[in-house]
């Protein structure tokens, strides 16, 4: 039986600095976090380094059947799109090199939708800041499956297109300036 | 060792003034007035930032970025796009892992330090 809690975030332009803000704010250990910020794979790795050193929460690179854990922050490695899978009864990352989805890889609508699945009215998906109209496929598999959505809001966000075409679907609970949606997705959690 | 930014935009004024207010800052800079003489360059220069401007004529700003992506040079520089454009084009989504900023003209020069400063941590 899968109890864990899960937040999902995305983002693409903009979206480093907008992850610098709200990721050192997670704080405890009764939720896991799964992140995507669509940057090529020759940066990923000091970006998350560095995200790592300002994270209270331990941030990794998932790795294939690495069962999940709560109080970590997880991003796909590069070039690999990352999916929650159910094994042995227990959340467990599934990495993959399926072609790319919306142009991208890793994809945010893969990840959400498998997140969707998977912790159902137990997951928060979360669009910031980007460009193209990745993960609002994945936002709408969320609120389906009951669980909430948030979007950045215009005049926060660097390029509002990402967080727009999530908006478009009407599966968004609440569009918040970045500086809101911590406390929101933990009134949700 | 400074930092390289290589700064293209076909307004001659605006390359001044940011080669000049980042140099300020201790970067090396480059200023350029076209996309072809920036693709012909930069492996030469291997600059760790570009700020790239949108609208150039010949090539434009996306289509350096992507014929930067193309030869494999884009991957480890932090680019960052100056633009009057309001909203980027959603055609060019395949190039978001590429490009980390998106900075509009006019900008306020503090602003701009300050967004170059914070590509240069990442």
């Amino acid at each position: 039986m899968n109890n864990i809690k899960a937040v999902v975030i995305g983002a693409s332009i903009g979206g480093m600095d907008a992850l610098h803000r709200l990721l050192p704010k997670f704080k405890t250990d009764s939720y896991s976090v799964f992140v995507i910020q669509h940057i090529s794979t020759g940066l990923v790795e000091r970006f998350v380094n560095q995200l790592s050193r300002k994270c209270i929460l331990d941030v990794e690179f998932g790795r294939d059947d690495m069962p999940v854990e709560t109080g970590k922050i997880y991003f796909p490695p590069g070039d690999n799109h990352m999916e929650i899978k159910i094994r042995n009864d227990a959340p467990t990352i599934s990495l993959n090199k399926d072609p790319p989805v919306n142009f991208v890889r890793p994809s945010l609508d893969v990840l959400m939708k498998s997140v969707a699945e998977t912790f159902k009215e137990n997951s928060v998906g979360v669009i910031l800041t980007g460009i193209g109209k990745d993960g609002a496929e994945g936002m709408r598999s969320i609120k389906r499956s009951g669980g909430k959505t948030i979007a950045q809001d215009e005049a926060t966000s660097v390029v509002f297109s990402m967080p727009k075409s999530a908006i478009h679907t009407r599966c968004v609970n609440r569009v918040l300036p970045l500086h809101q949606i911590y406390e929101e997705i933990m009134a949700y959690l | 060792m400074a930092k390289k930014v290589i700064v293209v935009d076909d307004d001659k004024n605006m390359v001044d003034i940011v080669e000049l207010l980042l140099k300020k800052e201790g970067f090396e800079v480059h200023g350029m007035l076209w996309g072809e003489e920036c693709l012909e360059s930069v492996e030469q220069i291997n600059p760790d930032i570009m700020l790239i401007d949108v609208m150039m004529p010949g090539m434009g700003g996306w289509e350096l970025v992507r014929r930067l992506k193309d030869r494999g040079l884009a991957d480890k520089i932090k680019i960052a796009m100056l633009t009057v454009v309001d909203k980027p084009d959603d055609e060019n989504a395949d190039l978001s892992p590429y490009v980390l900023d998106y900075i509009r003209k006019p900008f306020a020069i503090p602003d701009l330090i300050r967004r170059v400063k914070r590509l240069d941590s990442f």
